[in-house]
């Protein structure tokens, strides 16, 4: 469970002091999915990599199960992006020398987990998003959805107990988009998992169980339940 | 190994980039390879040719200044009637107490003396043939260990001992005996004195050698002082060798002060006095060689240091998404650093290769050179010739310092490139912030 308390963030610009997140507070509940929508610039990629211990606030606490990621080390932070956070990109970053099921595997290096386990787990979670018979491929031999859909088997390998989505379907048309959102769907109720997706696109933030909108640094919750179900 | 697999396929999907860096680094390290064991083949080659020109055991020879007046210590021989003269080498004597007085000097640990004479015999009446001349070295054999004949092989016979001092005996370089039908046992005569030849040695052409030795007793009894006069007393050249190579600066102000009206020649002389084109390889190989390996060098380092930090500068997101998903710093730097140190490795191999092949090349293409010693007044005057080979060899400490090279420029870029990762944050996986 994440609780963000007056979080705020700001970063030094020629212009001066740009500030992308003023005084943000957030509870996302353990199982929750949540999305957070708002156009470009409103700050939501910033919240994003508050939540995925990938920046720290200038002010405020980002809480996730009792621990203040903002008061972490960058090691403390860098385990549990390894074992707690799994991360899908909106241009999928999949590292493009390296097949399917190896960009897969990638993800568990950092737990040490032995070559024939990281392997079969890599294979399995490949498997699961449908691309067994790809697994050998490099990124540049997939289309978009299949290489968003490695990214999310990279996410998914290790188990975490966080899923961030940065505009998961930002680059997908909207047949391979509907895809991807109904396979983020299934793997949310199928693993309980708190899905948080960033997206500036309605008809995504709409499959959420709860909607939180960026403006201008400012966060505000959408007072009804819009899941679809 | 997991970094092994994304080690290799990284190589293998960049392929066009390592190549460039492997061949830079690869023909950094073969010119520093071959430009190395050229001018070590060089310097050997100059080092033979003073060893074979001049080295004799000695760090100085002292030699007894030719008169300005032109006075030079000769006379035709008497005896044989036949206009045979003898002369002294470089036409001026020392008095034989000199050779004492320098064996006194504290940081003298050898000293010799010989009187060196040259013998003119006019050809046969009406052959058109030019006079030939006979170098003859009377050596003090109490005093033995530097000097030519100290550097001769022994062929046949028996060396001079101590006990030869005043015997009427002598030894004969083998081409000398050759030409003129001598053995061991053989009489060979110089002016009045009949010799026995007990020895025959072979030496180097041009080593200051000379074609007959006897003992110095014998040398300073024959006409070849100013009107036919012996030259009981005297000597021509004292060699003298310092107690360690610190001390011959030492020596030599010493004997300066000592014997104010001689010639002295050190080894560094006799290496000043060599001309010629070893001279002009020599002077190649250490000016052009070594600004032509510096600049290799920091092309090599500069390009591999370029081409690696623009690697890492395309490769930001992909960086920054292994620290996003857990990554550490260190594991990252690891495998960008293991990419360079594997270029490295493989830029040294094959530049040892090139080097092998430039060495090749430099050996089967390297024209003789020759190396002319001017002798100068100090060893006797005139001037010795010798042709060299120049082979250059690639040994244990070059072949390690290129290796280490290759794989020292390609860490140095690796480090630099580490740097530049390690001030990515994992943010960059997401691209530009908002």
């Amino acid at each position: 469970m994440y609780t963000l308390t007056g979080i705020s963030k700001s970063f030094r610009s020629r212009g001066g002091t740009v500030t992308a997140l003023h005084d943000v507070d957030l509870f996302i509940a353990d199982g929750e999915w949540l999305a957070i929508q708002g156009r470009t610039g409103s700050g939501k990629s910033t919240l994003l990599q508050l939540l995925g211990g990938m920046d720290r606030p200038t002010t405020g606490s980002v809480n996730l199960d009792g621990q203040d990621l903002a008061a972490l080390s960058e090691r403390e932070l860098t385990q549990i992006r390894a074992t707690r956070i799994g991360f899908v990109f909106q241009t999928f970053n999949l590292i493009p020398t390296l097949s399917a099921v190896e960009n897969v595997e990638a993800a568990l290096v950092p737990l040490r987990t032995p070559a024939a386990r990281r392997r079969g787990r890599a294979t399995e979670a490949i498997a699961a998003v449908g691309l067994a018979d790809r697994a050998g491929h490099l990124p540049s031999e997939l289309s978009g959805g299949q290489q968003q859909r490695v990214g999310i088997a990279r996410a998914l390998v290790k188990e975490p107990k966080v899923l961030l989505a940065d505009e998961p379907t930002g680059n997908l048309d909207v047949d391979t988009r509907d895809e991807i959102l109904s396979l983020l769907d299934q793997i949310w109720r199928t693993n309980g998992l708190t899905l948080i997706l960033v997206t500036h696109d309605s008809a995504v933030a709409e499959r959420a169980e709860r909607t939180a909108v960026m403006h201008d640094g400012a966060l505000t919750i959408k007072p009804t339940d819009t899941r679809i179900g | 190994m997991f970094a092994l697999t994304y080690l290799r396929h990284e190589l293998r999907h960049r392929a066009r980039q390592a190549t460039l860096v492997i061949v830079g680094l690869a023909i950094g390290v073969g010119l520093v390879f071959t430009t190395t064991a050229t001018s070590t083949a060089v310097s050997n080659a100059q080092s033979t040719v003073l060893h074979t020109l001049d080295r004799i055991g000695a760090d100085l020879t002292v030699t007894a200044r030719t008169p300005s007046d032109g006075s030079r210590t000769s006379a035709p021989a008497a005896g044989d009637g036949s206009g045979t003269s003898l002369s002294v080498d470089g036409g001026a004597v020392l008095d034989s107490s000199a050779v004492d007085a320098v064996a006194r000097l504290a940081h003298v640990s050898g000293v010799a003396d010989s009187l060196v004479l040259t013998e003119i015999s006019p050809p046969p009446a009406g052959s058109g043939a030019i006079p030939t001349s006979t170098r003859i070295d009377g050596i003090d054999v109490t005093r033995p260990g530097l000097g030519p004949y100290a550097a001769a092989t022994l062929r046949s016979g028996r060396s001079l001992s101590r006990s030869d001092a005043h015997a009427d005996v002598a030894v004969v370089d083998s081409r000398y005996a050759t030409a003129h039908h001598l053995g061991t046992g053989s009489m060979v005569t110089v002016d009045e004195f009949r010799l026995k030849v007990v020895e025959i040695v072979d030496q180097t052409a041009g080593s200051g050698a000379a074609s007959i030795y006897l003992p110095l007793a014998i040398a300073q009894r024959l006409p070849a002082g100013p009107s036919s006069s012996t030259l009981a007393g005297k000597v021509s050249t004292i060699y003298v060798s310092a107690s360690t190579a610190a001390d011959i600066g030492t020596v030599e102000k010493e004997l300066a002060a000592l014997l104010p009206s001689a010639t002295l020649t050190s080894s560094r002389d006799l290496a000043d006095a060599v001309s010629g084109s070893l001279d002009s390889a020599t002077t190649l190989a250490h000016e052009l060689g070594t600004w032509l390996t510096v600049g290799v060098l920091l092309a090599t380092v500069a390009t591999a240091v370029l081409l690696t930090l623009a690697s890492v500068g395309r490769r930001t997101r992909e960086l920054g998404t292994l620290k996003a998903i857990g990554w550490t710093s260190h594991r990252v730097i690891a495998q960008v650093m293991a990419e360079s140190g594997a270029v490295g490795l493989v830029g040294a191999a094959l530049g040892v290769a090139v080097g092998y092949a430039g060495i090749s090349l430099v050996n089967a293409t390297a024209p003789s050179l020759t190396a002319t010693v001017d002798r100068g007044p100090g060893a006797g005057g005139g001037s010795s010739s010798l042709a060299v080979h120049l082979t250059a060899r690639a040994d244990p400490s070059t072949l390690a310092a290129a290796i280490l090279l290759a794989i020292g420029a390609a860490l140095a870029a690796g480090a630099l490139a580490a740097w530049r990762t390690s001030r990515l944050r994992p943010a960059h996986a997401l691209g530009d912030l908002e």
